[in-house]
């Protein structure tokens, strides 16, 4: 049956991340401090021929350690990616799994291509006469959040979503809503996205990779770069962790959703459904568009993607849009793909820890037409109310509305 | 409950080796194995369950299609029939933001991603055609038929294997629980491809032919696409739309067990069925029919079976699925099964692939087992008078 959606309070207790600038929290907000930048050659497959044969790959990051520490030398990379963020939550949350009744503990998860690296070495194998069936064991997208239920022995539900760049910020969404119906007491909330051929090759020849740097928001920018990486989120319902004193990072507050209904890659240049989805998170959040502190954007940095997004900030916030701070991560850490909408929510926490509204790095000159407030170093605040959006291939729209401890 | 949190059911529309609609479902289900076939699009000798060739071009009226995915065809056309039943046919060019989408799939669009496989071997990235990457996407499928029909409502994709259909219904409650929501369009939508039959082959999951031309152990892989369309009981009564069945609880768990070792007491599948006979406020001895979500694997099949013993004892309802008579559509399977059900409860029969009479069908069960210890299992009423 439908429901009941109560008041009942989703907070983040701990949280976890691998990118291309950090490989844990602390980290992560160090790293944007300094206005790091994670583009570098791309080295877990030939890149010849790309139209940008650089990327924001994890290179810090030690999968092996992971498949050595789980005993399982086949695991794919998303699922040692998604591992590594859930051993630093789970510290950071200090949280028994044991306290958790099994059927009240669920796992969503976001990602695009997750299996893809394991999918394309099995299927060059089969071509070859060569296969190995053990390895698809972990090819499909909800192997990462299976092992997490194992790790935890959670029973409830196991989802990942895939919707492109909104995925897991769709996870976070409905991370809200099960808490709000009652079904969930704590749910791990994880993006994922490893490097791979196939979505280096599809954005390329979609001419969407930017030939040299990533800078969202210039009016000189001319698209993206790839990256990739996890991030997780331990979210509890407010009662339950108030009960075992768990550290509050952040509350989310509301989310909204919607689709443009137009094309399967052009935006809708009337930005109607990224304005949709942005004021139905305020709604939900019961917040004014007043309060909104700080900008966590999409701003893949393509010419079309940052244009609606501006416009639909500008419908929103009105004259404020200009003053209000905003950033786009993926100036730093690439496009994680289905990671981008946790990325973007550790990313805020990350820098409010610091004290610090993240940079957006290579940005020069603001656009004439809907400006944002970007600084390419990182400037100092605290930012207590964000909305975080992602706007999606297909014309899926996801905002988040977050108020940061 | 109350009027304001049933779910009515207000259209079904069915795409798959029966060709479309229910009706053809029905009489598809057999007492036995069907004569599964090689898919003819592909030669791997496998046993399957192709669907029929659609006429999109004649059912839309539109030739704009005929070059998408067949996984996204099936899911536009599903779609379309279902909006027809349930009298909610958009005009050409509006948008409706009140209508909501859930997609489940289990493969998304297989052949493009074998395309894009290929051509990656073959040519390296530069022979990688952008239109077929667009549409390699899981969310591909989902976001085709918000452009097609104009719901600009929330897209959710939830990829789950063979519990897509309860992950679908399980995400399309929450969904309705929204404000501004009047349906939701709870979809799913498969098509096989060469790569994932031998994939799934090679796992033994997957039934092959043995030196007698027998089906051996396994599951047949099947395709095609169900789109249900989703109301608030108290907003289809008062549109007067015709309630087909109602959506009575929803139940969605994971065995935590061992990954490619599913727990073989069915602690998962437990946990799914009680849940979801929790949320409908319903007894076990108040089910009529089990329909069945294993995929025919042995190791379903017993995990089934133990789980089912667990929840209803020894007395349990009559059993069956549609598997062994239109071969398990992959993301689709368990909402084929839910569509059986409601025909079921429609007719007040039990259907040829279910062993077993009952005086009356009005409750059904319907099990899903996914890949990596995912469960789900629905339970389907009778419209209330």
């Amino acid at each position: 049956m439908i429901p009941h959606m109560s008041n009942r309070g989703a907070v983040v207790t701990g949280c976890g991340v691998i990118n291309a600038i950090a490989t844990d929290f602390d980290g992560f907000g160090s790293a944007m401090a300094q206005a790091q930048s994670g583009l570098g050659d791309i080295n877990s497959f030939p890149a010849d021929g790309l139209r940008n044969p650089r990327a924001c790959e994890a290179s810090g990051f030690d999968a092996e350690a992971i498949r050595i520490k789980r005993g399982d030398k086949r695991m794919d990379r998303s699922s040692a990616l998604t591992l590594a963020a859930f051993d630093q939550a789970m510290e950071m949350a200090q949280l028994d799994p044991a306290t958790v009744n099994p059927r009240r503990g669920a796992v969503l998860s976001g990602s695009t291509l997750g299996g893809a690296r394991t999918g394309m070495g099995y299927y060059r194998g089969q071509r070859a006469g060569k296969r190995r069936p053990s390895t698809l064991r972990d090819y499909s997208l909800h192997s990462p959040g299976y092992r997490l239920c194992i790790e935890t022995g959670f029973m409830g539900p196991n989802l990942v979503y895939s919707t492109a760049c909104t995925s897991s910020n769709l996870a976070l969404a409905t991370a809200q809503d099960l808490i709000r119906a009652g079904k969930a007491d704590v749910v791990l909330v994880a993006g994922f996205d490893p490097m791979s051929e196939v979505s280096a090759a599809g954005f390329s020849v979609m001419r969407n990779v930017s030939p040299e740097l990533c800078r969202p928001f210039d009016k000189d920018r001319q698209g993206l770069v790839l990256g990739e990486g996890s991030a997780l989120m331990i979210v509890e319902a407010e009662d339950f962790a108030a009960k075992r004193g768990a550290p509050v990072m952040a509350k989310l507050r509301g989310y909204g959703l919607s689709s443009d209904a137009h094309h399967m890659t052009a935006p809708d240049v009337t930005a109607q459904g990224p304005m949709a989805a942005m004021r139905k998170a305020l709604e939900m959040g019961g917040a004014d568009a007043a309060q909104v502190d700080f900008i966590c954007a999409h701003g893949t940095g393509t010419l079309h993607n940052d244009a609606i997004e501006a416009k639909a900030l500008h419908g929103v916030l009105g004259e404020r849009a200009a003053e209000v701070p905003a950033a786009s991560i993926k100036s730093m850490v690439g496009h994680t793909l289905g990671a981008a909408g946790t990325m973007n929510a550790v990313a805020a926490m990350a820098a409010r820890a610091k004290n610090i509204i993240p940079p957006t790095v290579n940005f020069r000159e603001a656009e004439a037409n809907n400006p944002l407030s970007c600084a390419p170093e990182a400037r100092t605040g605290q930012p207590s109310l964000v909305l975080s959006n992602t706007l999606g291939f297909g014309g899926s729209n996801c905002s988040v509305l977050m108020e940061l401890a | 409950m109350t009027t304001d949190n049933r779910i009515a059911i207000t259209g079904l529309g069915l795409v798959g080796p029966w060709g479309t609609g229910l009706d053809g479902l029905w009489d598809a289900q057999t007492d036995g194995d069907a004569d599964f076939t090689p898919c003819s699009r592909y030669d791997n000798g496998l046993p399957a369950a192709e669907a029929q060739k659609l006429d999109l071009r004649r059912m839309l009226k539109s030739g704009q299609l005929s070059r998408a995915p067949l996984v996204s065809q099936y899911a536009v056309a599903a779609t379309h029939l279902a909006v027809t039943q349930a009298n909610m046919l958009p005009e050409r060019g509006s948008k409706n933001g009140g209508v909501g989408i859930v997609f489940g799939t289990s493969n998304g669009p297989g052949a493009a991603t074998q395309q894009i496989y290929d051509d990656l071997i073959d040519t390296g990235p530069t022979g990688v055609k952008p239109r077929v990457f667009q549409e390699s996407v899981f969310n591909a499928p989902a976001s085709l038929v918000s452009i097609h029909f104009g719901f600009a409502g929330p897209i959710q994709v939830v990829p789950a294997a063979g519990c897509s259909g309860t992950a679908v219904l399980y995400q399309a409650q929450m969904m309705l629980a929204q404000p501004g929501i009047e349906a939701v369009i709870a979809l799913c939508s498969d098509e096989m491809c060469d790569a994932i039959q031998k994939g799934l082959r090679d796992l033994k999951w997957h039934a092959d032919y043995d030196g007698q031309g027998s089906l051996t152990d396994g599951a047949v892989a099947g395709e095609g696409a169900v789109a249900m369309i989703l109301e608030r009981a108290s907003h289809a009564e008062a549109r007067g739309a015709e309630v087909l069945a109602e959506l009575a609880g929803v139940g969605l768990a994971n065995d935590a067990a061992a990954l490619g070792r599913p727990a073989k007491d069915g602690r998962g599948l437990v946990a799914a069925m009680e849940t979801a006979l929790e949320d409908a406020q319903a007894q076990a001895d108040t089910v009529d029919m089990i329909l069945t979500g294993s995929a025919a694997t042995k190791i379903e099949d017993q995990l089934e079976s133990a789980a089912i013993t667990t929840v209803f004892g020894a007395q349990s309802p009559a059993q069956g699925s549609s598997k062994r008579s239109t071969g398990f559509a992959m993301g689709t399977a368990a909402l084929v099964e839910i569509a059986l059900a409601v025909a079921a409860i429609n007719r007040n029969a039990t259907p040829a692939s279910v062993a077993g009479d009952t005086p009356k069908i009005d409750a059904v069960l319907c099990n899903a087992i996914g890949l990596n210890g995912q469960f789900g299992a629905t339970l389907i009423k009778g419209a209330a008078a």
